[in-house]
């Protein structure tokens, strides 16, 4: 179970990136699914690393493509 | 090939910036102004730049500081990944990208005509045809290749979908015309019939440009389909000239030409069949250096994306792994890309409206030859004389400059 404080912030983050509102599916793909463009991952990183007060990983970012991806991504950053 | 500066030289501190973004402000810096006539870097912590006397330094330092700006907002260092690297056992020719150019020169194989623009001999023509030659049948036998060719102009709302006028403004080349009107026809005749340079008289100027000189072949490609579904996958292959314009003074040697031929391998239809066959593409790459017995490195690069948009472009190519290059070194510390792997993941499918039967968009991805760079790089390793070169393609080489030999 992931924490549900860091899955709204991270919802957050990714609302103020898509046109597409919350709440979103579980595993709704960020890209495919919410449209995010790939240009916009940068931006995305820099507010979860901000926001969170994390350093992650780019490789496994890369590969994070759902609000859960990203969250558990974050727990294994702190 | 060393030039005396002429002109004003002022320096620039890059100390704190990283060697990737110095070596993409090189590039860029030239189009700070059409004034700038070289750019240099003498050592790590330092940039050069040689302008004309007209221009006024402190505003171009300016300009230059806002460019390095830019291009450090956003930038995030992150390690590259490396397909392949092989080392040959050539002693090598030139020794660098000037050097070996002017040694081209020298023997008489180039001929420069203006900015980014040459004449080729025979010697240099076969050995370009050779290698295409090669990478054709590369193309059809191993990737399974259907050949097509395409007009050479290219619509400029076609690049507009690509998204490469925004990407890349500073490399594209637009084609226009004079006005369809009679008496602009005849303004324009009166006022060069005698004229020692071209003049465009009031009311006979150039319209504005629907066309444009293509940057790469596949932006036909996806032009021929858009609008369309593809019902399966499907690779095709296609020669043709492009053009990138990148500033009229750092065309000065073989590494960067403004007119170009591009053999390039497009695939097209699902994810998976997209990625397989850039996974097999990466093998004809590794195949193509031990054939042609040079030194060369496949890793991931980057597109010299415009200043406000390099930061996230870079990273989504990087951290995607969306872009490989096939590097082979001139000798001193130059190395050249000639190659390139690219995975357009759902772009272009989306951009053009292609889609596949289930009524998602297509997946896509290419490999992308510079022909002239390839027969660069195969001669900065080899030198000009055949009976150095190894057997592959020595033979076809001498067969055709005997006067036999197709593809």
């Amino acid at each position: 179970m992931r924490d549900p404080v860091l899955v709204a912030a991270l919802t957050q983050i990714v609302a103020g990136l898509t046109p597409v509102r919350p709440p979103y599916a579980d595993h709704a793909h960020i890209y495919r699914e919410l449209g995010i463009s790939s240009t916009q991952a940068l931006q995305l990183l820099f507010e979860i690393e901000e926001r969170c007060g994390v350093a992650i990983d780019d490789r496994r970012f890369a590969k994070a493509a759902t609000i859960d991806a990203l969250a558990q991504l974050v727990e294994e950053s702190r | 090939m060393t030039r005396t500066p002429v002109g004003t030289v002022l320096s620039i501190d890059v100390s704190a910036l990283a060697d990737e973004l110095t070596d993409v402000a090189c590039k860029l810096i030239y189009f700070a102004s059409p004034a700038v006539t070289a750019v240099r870097r003498p050592t790590a912590q330092r940039l050069e730049i040689e302008v004309e006397t007209s221009v006024d330094p402190a505003g171009l330092v300016r300009d230059v500081d806002v460019l390095i700006g830019r291009l450090r907002a956003g930038y995030r260092p992150l390690q590259g990944k490396r397909l392949f690297a092989r080392e040959a056992q050539s002693p090598g020719w030139g020794h660098g990208a000037a050097d070996t150019t002017a040694r081209l020169l020298a023997a008489g194989l180039v001929r420069r005509l203006g900015a980014g623009s040459w004449s080729f001999a025979p010697a240099f023509v076969a050995l370009l045809e050779t290698l295409d030659d090669r990478l054709r049948r590369a193309a059809r036998r191993s990737l399974g290749a259907t050949e097509r060719a395409f007009s050479a102009l290219l619509s400029t709302d076609v690049l507009r979908r690509a998204g490469f006028v925004t990407s890349f403004p500073q490399n594209v080349s637009f084609v226009s015309h004079l006005p369809q009107r009679l008496d602009a026809l005849l303004r324009f005749q009166e006022a060069n019939v005698a004229a020692g340079r071209l003049s465009f008289p009031d009311g006979a100027g150039l319209e504005e440009p629907r066309e444009c000189l293509p940057p790469a072949v596949c932006y036909h490609r996806f032009h021929e389909l858009a609008e369309s579904v593809l019902t399966t996958d499907d690779t095709i292959t296609a020669r043709g000239t492009c053009f990138r314009y990148e500033a009229r003074h750092n065309m000065s040697d073989l590494t960067r030409l403004w007119s170009f031929q591009m053999r390039e391998i497009v695939f097209t239809g699902s994810d998976p069949f997209v990625r397989a066959s850039l996974t097999r593409a990466a093998s004809v790459l590794e195949t193509l250096a031990a054939d042609l017995g040079v030194s060369a490195v496949c890793e991931t690069a980057t597109d010299p994306f415009f200043i406000n948009l390099f930061a996230q472009k870079r990273y989504a190519q990087l951290a995607q792994e969306l872009k490989f290059e096939l590097r082979v070194p001139l000798g001193g510390d130059d190395s050249l890309a000639v190659a390139s792997l690219n995975l357009h993941q759902d772009f272009f499918g989306r951009a053009f409206a292609v889609g596949r039967a289930d009524g998602a968009p297509i997946a896509s991805g290419c490999l992308a030859f510079g022909l002239e760079r390839l027969a660069l790089g195969f001669l900065a390793q080899h030198g000009p004389d055949a009976a150095a070169w190894p057997a592959a393609i020595a033979a076809p080489f001498q067969e055709r400059m005997s006067g036999g030999g197709q593809g």
